[in-house]
């Protein structure tokens, strides 16, 4: 499956949206220091273990980021 | 990183994966609010996860949010809205404002007098003299609670202001003086480290001491390396360039002596090699696209040549 790539403005609409999971996969530390509005964390290394158990539905839309700074 | 996790969540099954490319840095470079904070820890298994908001904390939020002066103006019109309320009610229906027995008349000096009510209300010191009869006494009740805790949220905001000067004020100077023990301290380990590699380099070896001398050096390494990672994600307290440039050099070498010295060990301790695993892990997430700041190219070489280092470290 090939992601989507969502714009800005696309996110502001999606964070509001309670269908929606926001995933950050950064590290605790990095979020802590600044997430989106109600994002959840996983961070990159945990994904495998913890998705499944925290994301049990696999037809909800889940949109990830991470910090961007490329 | 936000690549690969999509591409490991298609292929974990989830059917709607999305990708925001532009991640952290595009949400805060376009002045959108982002929230700081621990994450929670993940939910007991067995039990769905649910992202549950709290209404009261949206609530006061809201004040939170809200400048000085706004929660001034709130206030006020708080009160003037009230005033209106008390003396429409006084005019039109049952119930109203009674002044020394009688009910306030309309035009101006009733108007005022529901204006001096609704100020008492809204600060509890109603004195009496103007008293609310029928429906106006729950809506005066309810003008108290609204305003109290609209000026509760002004005064507290006036009281944290001051606050928030003070801790970002001590925060500042700890933040120095941790720049500064950081760079002495990667100096020391790198001269105990050299020191222990000579040694181990040298003919007659007295392994326990070695052995000793590394753990312990590890150790601090280890710590060392948790400090700058810190600093490197903290957006709020930036570093200057140069001075994060030297320590970024200076961890560089550090962890180049040491992968070099754990090549020259005969065995590692239970320890070492547990220590070894955090420093690699934490050196993985020092990379340029990771931490949530932008470098320059001359950072990124550093933070490259140390992630290459590291790998090697396990």
């Amino acid at each position: 499956m090939a992601a989507v790539d969502v714009t800005l403005a696309e996110m502001r609409r999606l964070v509001r949206d309670p269908n929606v999971v926001v995933l950050d996969v950064l590290s605790r530390e990095a979020y802590a220091a600044g997430h989106l509005p109600d994002a959840l964390n996983i961070p990159h290394a945990e994904l495998t273990t913890r998705a499944v158990a925290e994301l049990p539905d696999l037809s909800r839309t889940i949109v990830v980021y991470c910090s961007g700074s490329t | 990183m936000g690549q690969q996790a999509v591409s490991l969540l298609a292929s974990l099954g989830y059917r709607h994966v999305l990708h925001f490319a532009g991640g952290v840095q595009a949400w805060r470079d376009a002045g959108l609010r982002v929230q700081y904070g621990s994450p929670t820890p993940p939910p007991p298994r067995g039990r769905p996860s649910r992202i549950r908001r709290d209404r009261w904390a949206a609530l006061l939020d809201l004040f939170d949010r809200r400048t000085t002066a706004d929660l001034v103006w709130i206030w006020l019109a708080t009160i003037v809205a009230f005033a209106c309320v008390y003396w429409s009610v006084t005019l039109a229906g049952p119930g109203g404002l009674i002044e020394a027995g009688e009910r306030i008349g309309g035009g101006g000096p009733g108007f005022l007098t529901s204006l001096y009510f609704s100020f008492g209300a809204a600060t509890s010191v109603a004195l009496g003299d103007v008293a609310p009869v029928g429906v106006l006494r729950p809506v005066a009740i309810a003008e108290g609670v609204v305003g109290l805790l609209v000026f509760g949220a002004l005064v507290s905001k006036i009281l944290s202001r001051r606050q928030e000067q003070v801790v970002g004020e001590i925060h500042r100077i700890a933040f120095e003086d941790r720049l500064e023990r950081v760079q002495t301290d990667l100096h020391l380990v790198l001269v105990e480290l050299q020191g222990i590699a000579q040694l181990c380099r040298a003919p007659q070896v007295n392994d326990e001491a070695i052995r000793a001398r590394a753990d312990s050096a590890s150790g601090i390494c280890l710590s060392e390396l948790r400090t700058i990672h810190g600093l490197l994600y903290r957006p709020q307290e930036a570093p200057e360039e140069a001075m994060l440039e030297g320590i970024l050099a200076s961890l560089a070498i550090v962890l180049r002596e040491l992968r070099d010295l754990v090549g020259c060990l005969s065995s590692r301790s239970a320890y070492l090699v547990r220590n070894l695993g955090a420093l690699a892990q934490l050196a993985d997430e020092i990379c340029a696209d990771c931490v949530p700041r932008r470098y320059t190219p001359n950072l990124r070489e550093w933070m490259d040549t140390i992630q290459e280092v590291a790998r090697h470290l396990r």
